[in-house]
């Protein structure tokens, strides 16, 4: 298991949880389609971190890529 | 189809509470909605704050609640929200398997390319700044306040003043009421000619700047890139938007913090989007009074980057508690509809200018009373010692005031001064970085106290009003001293 924001870029993982008590950033999360089964790519870290899952992409800052488990 | 079916937990306590609901008959909390009880019962398991608020009206029907919840919850191995969430996005992924058949090369490649180009932080940054240079400085800036303000400014001059002025002089036998109407201060000769001339053209070319970057997907990628910047000064890359948009107009950058999570991002948001974010009818007008020397324009640019940086890591650093965190979906790059850019630009710009018309309308009637009554010369006096220790000549006196009626229109009166020739360089440079850092326009100042609150919205008044004097006097004071005469 492992942190996403130390993950290799452009291995396919999935997410397993979270390492968050911010309830307002867990509900985000889930809005973004980001939760426990589903399988993301980090495609890049700087500026910012992109992940792509399923047919989007995301931004997210370093805070937030410290606060999801992947395997 | 199968309808959505949840885990047996949250199925069981759907039942218990739409059959309690059914029950209530009269005492139903909420009689207003249309939603099916289930639908009704979901958004209560997941806490939808508009419902709960209703609902804690009662306090036993809250407690009813509460319990089936702590039930559901209790038989789960994971939040109750998220074993609905996922629950339905399976279901999403299960239609999507069913219904969609994807090509195999899914994306378009040049949308791909250009996407990974405007990300890359080698060439995104170019990138960036280009975008920026070309559409604001360059077509708002050089075409919109330059070109397009003095085609449109020569025209009042020429066509339309010289018509009042002679047809009030010919009809109204009271000068006062001439006044009020036309000459100087009047409100077609002054508040209508600013509203057209300065201000529509400005705002016609931001607004169509801004749904261009805006259609074609380009303004999360903005957000992305410069959120690592924007966290330094308290602030997260979602704040990029309300940022942009104060370049364009700062009552409406105002209304756009709301977008930010945290009370603490809007407050610091708003407060430099007040003191150090100018709107373009006001840059603009900057932009032309400096546009003969460059060095004074880059000096006043650099000034006020300068400004807004350190104020926000200030801010950032003595306001308790933590910035917001990022996340954004980036939506695909598209090549933008010039139809719906065209239509949402006049709409933006027709809403604009019937909300700035009346302002600018009332600030000529406020100078026309304020001069007739006096009261106005009793200001301006009270500000020269000001403006004199500025090192500005006490015609420039008035711009003050009038500038706290409108930003804008105090830069725009300016211009009107350096026209006359009556002002160097560096008092050119002192004006515009005073004007810049200047209490914001009546309209601003409304919006401040309406989604920020009385006493938030005078605490920045009492901050901004003495902080843009006496930075203006520290510059001027630097200047001399250092022997720049720009």
């Amino acid at each position: 298991m492992n942190v996403l924001s130390t993950i290799e870029i452009g291995q396919p993982k999935t997410i397993v949880g979270y390492h968050t008590q911010d309830a307002t950033l867990l509900r985000k999360l889930v809005t973004l389609g980001m939760m426990p089964g589903i399988e993301i790519i980090l495609e890049q870290r700087f500026p910012s971190y992109i992940i792509k899952l399923g047919h989007t992409r995301t931004s997210i800052d370093r805070e937030t890529a410290e606060s999801i488990f992947v395997q | 189809m199968n309808p959505v079916v949840y885990p047996e937990p949250i199925e069981a306590a759907i039942a218990r509470l739409e059959a309690w609901l059914r029950d209530l008959g009269d005492r139903h909390p909420f009689p207003g909605y249309t939603l099916s009880p289930r639908s009704l019962v979901l958004l209560l398991l997941q806490k939808d704050p508009a419902l709960w608020e209703q609902l804690q009206r009662d306090e036993e029907q809250c407690r009813e609640v509460e319990i089936e919840i702590a039930v559901a919850q209790n038989q789960l191995h994971q939040p109750l929200e998220l074993a609905i969430a996922q629950t339905r996005h399976q279901q999403a992924r299960m239609l999507e398997r069913v219904a969609l058949q994807q090509p195999k090369s899914g994306t378009q490649p040049w949308a791909e390319t250009l996407h990974q180009i405007t990300v890359n932080p080698i060439t995104g940054f170019p990138i960036l700044v280009v975008i920026l240079y070309l559409g604001v400085y360059k077509f708002v800036g050089e075409f919109g306040a330059g070109e397009l303000v003095d085609r449109i400014e020569s025209f009042f001059e020429g066509q339309i003043n010289p018509v009042v002025d002679r047809f009030v002089a010919q009809t109204i036998p009271w000068e006062p009421i001439q006044d009020l109407i036309g000459n100087e201060y009047g409100i077609i000769t002054l508040g209508i000619r600013y509203a057209t001339a300065i201000v529509l053209p400005v705002v016609a070319t931001y607004f169509l700047m801004f749904s261009l970057l805006e259609d074609s997907g380009y303004l999360p990628r903005l957000s992305l890139m410069l959120d690592r910047l924007f966290k330094w000064i308290g602030l997260s890359g979602r704040a990029v938007i309300p940022m942009v948009l104060g370049l364009g107009c700062d009552t409406m950058a105002t209304i756009v913090t709301r977008t930010l999570e945290t009370k603490r991002e809007r407050l610091i948001a708003t407060f430099l989007l007040s003191l150090a974010v100018p709107c373009a009818a006001q840059w603009g007008v900057i932009l032309g009074l400096l546009a003969q020397k460059p060095a004074a324009l880059i000096f006043w640019g650099g000034f006020i980057t300068a400004i807004f940086l350190g104020v926000g890591y200030l801010t950032a650093k003595f306001l308790p508690g933590a910035s917001g965190g990022f996340y954004m979906e980036i939506p695909p790059l598209r090549l933008p509809k010039i139809r719906n850019i065209l239509t949402k630009t006049w709409v933006r710009v027709k809403w604009y200018f019937w909300e700035v018309l009346p302002l600018f309308i009332w600030a000529s009637v406020f100078i026309w009373f304020g001069r007739l009554t006096g009261i106005f010369d009793l200001i301006i006096r009270a500000i020269e010692p000001l403006t004199l220790a500025l090192g500005m000549p006490k015609e420039s006196a008035p711009i003050f005031l009038y500038g706290f009626f409108r930003r804008d229109y105090g830069a725009a009166g300016l211009f009107d001064l350096q026209q006359q020739n009556l002002l160097t360089g560096n008092q050119l440079v002192v004006a515009a970085i005073v004007l810049t850092l200047f209490l914001p326009c009546v309209a601003q100042l409304q919006m401040i106290v309406k989604e920020r609150g009385m006493k938030i919205a005078m605490a920045m008044v009492l901050f901004i009003f003495p902080f843009a004097f006496l930075t203006g006097f520290i510059v001027n004071f630097g200047l001399t001293q250092l022997g720049i005469n720009f």
